[in-house]
């Protein structure tokens, strides 16, 4: 036994190193392949979570352009309404005017007296104006004008109608109030109230107080 | 030589050893450690290939997200400063506004006239949801006129009796909803005044337009009593003009005229409604046809009842899809460009093309999941319903 241990050990320098070589480079082998898993795995789930924040910040990004182009169009909107329909007042009061008289003539109503209180909406940049008067005519008459007022271009509304059946069979009495808007003018000054006749401003009383 | 070499003397100077099996072992364990180390360097190559370009990948998308969150800060920062429910409360009272604009008080007289007996007559209507609509501009019910209206009506009626068929009919009629009789007194002429409330639903009106505008009123004379009798015949266009010319009971007023001017015409022409009493036509006023159902067909503007997105073109109706898409509650929005020009395709009294009303509401209130989503995601632009264009009227 000993003569063979010391055979062996007399030539270490023959097996040794390529042990040691064989015993490194498994050792390499083997801590490689655990490495190997251990990275792979770590940068697997770095990927993933790299990948689901890019896909939310994507998300999140879309949304955000979504909102945006809908605010961006909402805006453009609302701009060309507001310089299609709600035109300054020294721009369209006079025509609506106008206008309106000329569709209840075609009605066969003849507004003497009109009211036209103003309200101004200063948070939203707008003034309301009416148009109140009363009227005398058939119900056809009335159907007439609002189909005619409907019918019309003019950003008009019709906020009330009050009917009273006049004595002796002579019709109707229709008090009407429409209103529109106009976009505020950048140097218009306090609120007023504008009414022609008291009766007027009377009767639109009730439907601003309702504003 | 062999026979005397065995004794030749020994000179070696040690004895011999066989040193065959650890040289044997030796290069086995050399050409395994070669294999060895081949192996894991293929190994370390492949890997590195590998992971290279999951590295890649990973910085990639790395600058992706930084990109992309980096837009979005900016994008977050511009719709700050655009100040989204400032807007938003501006756009909501313009699509009120819109809504009265839309509003047909034609149908809404026609709808309710329809529906008074004999002995009933108005004195007062008016819309309170329009009243509500003004007071707060930060009520966020969408498009008031469209949906329900809350109406006040005031009127008389000869007899109790004429009333409550009123609030019957009032009851039967899917236009209306809650008829709430408030308030009845007679006075001292016994007539009885009466208030009452109830919620009109102008689409279902519309709907019911709509579907008596398909059947069209031909009226044919009887010669002995001279008299007119209305019936209904799928596809006849002669509705109410006819009835303005031959039928002073059943003339039905405004619309027995094609055209606006031709209303006029048609209601001085029908004493069964100017007579005075604002709508005691009553049961006469049945056969009447809306104007907007007979005069109307000649405009561009349809009574907006019906599908909006029927006979859109591929592209408008993904144009539309891309808007819906953006308001949750399936909120379809048209463009002003795109309402005047849906407006236009639309057949004259068919439907659509009104503004206000082809528009499916729903404003987008956003992220109906649980867990709150912060500004900006949490304001969505209200979009601007589609109103008819210049071109063309209100509605």
């Amino acid at each position: 036994m000993n003569g063979a241990y010391g055979f062996w050990r007399r030539r270490v320098w023959i097996w040794l190193p390529p042990t040691i070589a064989l015993a490194a480079a498994t050792l390499f082998l083997v801590s490689l392949a655990r490495g190997v898993q251990t990275r792979g795995a770590t940068l697997e789930r770095a990927l993933e979570q790299a990948q689901r924040d890019e896909h939310e910040a994507r998300a999140a990004l879309e949304r955000l352009d979504k909102l945006a182009a809908a605010a961006a169009a909402t805006r453009r909107e609302t701009a060309q309404m507001m310089s299609e329909k709600f035109a300054t007042e020294s721009g369209r009061f006079t025509d609506l005017i106008r206008e309106i008289k000329l569709l209840a003539e075609h009605a066969g109503l003849d507004p003497r007296e009109i009211g036209y209180p103003e309200e101004k909406l200063a948070e939203l940049g707008l003034v309301r104006r009416s148009f109140v008067f009363s009227v005398q005519g058939s119900y056809a008459n009335l159907r007439a004008f609002l189909y005619l007022l409907e019918l019309s271009p003019s950003f008009v509304t019709v906020d009330r109608i009050e009917v009273r059946e006049l004595s002796g069979a002579k019709g109707l009495a229709v008090s009407l109030q429409l209103s529109t808007f106009f976009e505020s003018s950048p140097g218009a000054g306090t609120p007023r109230t504008t009414a022609t006749s008291p009766a007027a401003a009377s009767a639109a009383g009730p439907g601003r107080s309702r504003s | 030589m062999s026979a005397a070499r065995w004794q030749e003397p020994n000179l070696s100077l040690a004895p011999f050893v066989n040193e065959r099996p650890v040289r044997r072992l030796a290069a086995t364990c050399w050409v395994l450690f070669v294999l060895v180390a081949a192996g894991g360097f293929w190994m370390s190559q492949k890997i590195r290939r590998e992971t290279g370009a999951q590295v890649v990948e990973l910085s990639r998308l790395s600058t992706a997200t930084a990109d992309a969150r980096a837009r979005a800060g900016a994008l977050e920062t511009e719709l700050r400063a655009a100040n989204l429910p400032a807007q938003n409360e501006r756009t909501e009272f313009l699509n009120r506004r819109i809504a009265e604009r839309s509003f047909s008080w034609n149908r809404l007289l026609e709808t309710v006239t329809r529906e008074m007996p004999r002995g009933v007559r108005l004195a007062r209507l008016s819309p309170e949801g329009f009243s509500r609509g003004r007071q707060r501009l930060g009520d966020k019910r969408e498009s008031v006129a469209t949906t329900r209206v809350a109406l006040r009506i005031a009127g008389e009626a000869e007899e109790t009796e004429a009333l409550l068929e009123f609030v019957d009919r009032l009851y039967r009629n899917p236009a209306f909803a809650h008829p709430n009789l408030s308030r009845q007194s007679e006075r001292k002429d016994s007539m009885i005044q009466f208030d009452l409330a109830v919620d009109y639903l102008p689409t279902i009106a519309g709907e019911i337009a709509a579907g008596a505008s398909a059947l069209t009123t031909t009226l044919t004379t009887t010669p002995a009593g001279g008299t007119t009798r209305p019936s209904l015949t799928a596809g006849s266009g002669l509705a109410g003009r006819g009835a303005g010319n031959l039928a002073p009971a059943a003339s039905g007023s405004a619309g027995s005229a094609g055209g606006a001017l031709g209303a006029e015409a048609g209601a001085k022409s029908a004493p069964g409604v100017a007579i005075g009493t604002f709508p005691l036509a009553g049961r006469d006023a049945r056969t009447a046809r809306d104007p907007n159902a007979g005069g109307a067909r000649g405009s561009a503007y349809g009574d907006g009842a019906g599908e909006p997105n029927e006979g859109l073109t591929p592209e408008e109706s993904k144009r539309l899809q891309e808007r819906a898409d953006l308001g949750a509650a399936g909120q379809k929005r048209q463009s002003p460009g795109d309402a005047a020009a849906l407006g236009n395709r639309f057949p004259p009294g068919g439907s659509s093309g009104n503004g206000g009303n082809g528009n499916a509401g729903g404003n987008g209130e956003n992220g109906s999941g649980a867990t709150p989503r912060k500004f900006p995601f949490d304001v969505l632009p209200t979009p601007l319903k589609p109103y008819a264009s210049t071109a063309g009227g209100g509605r």
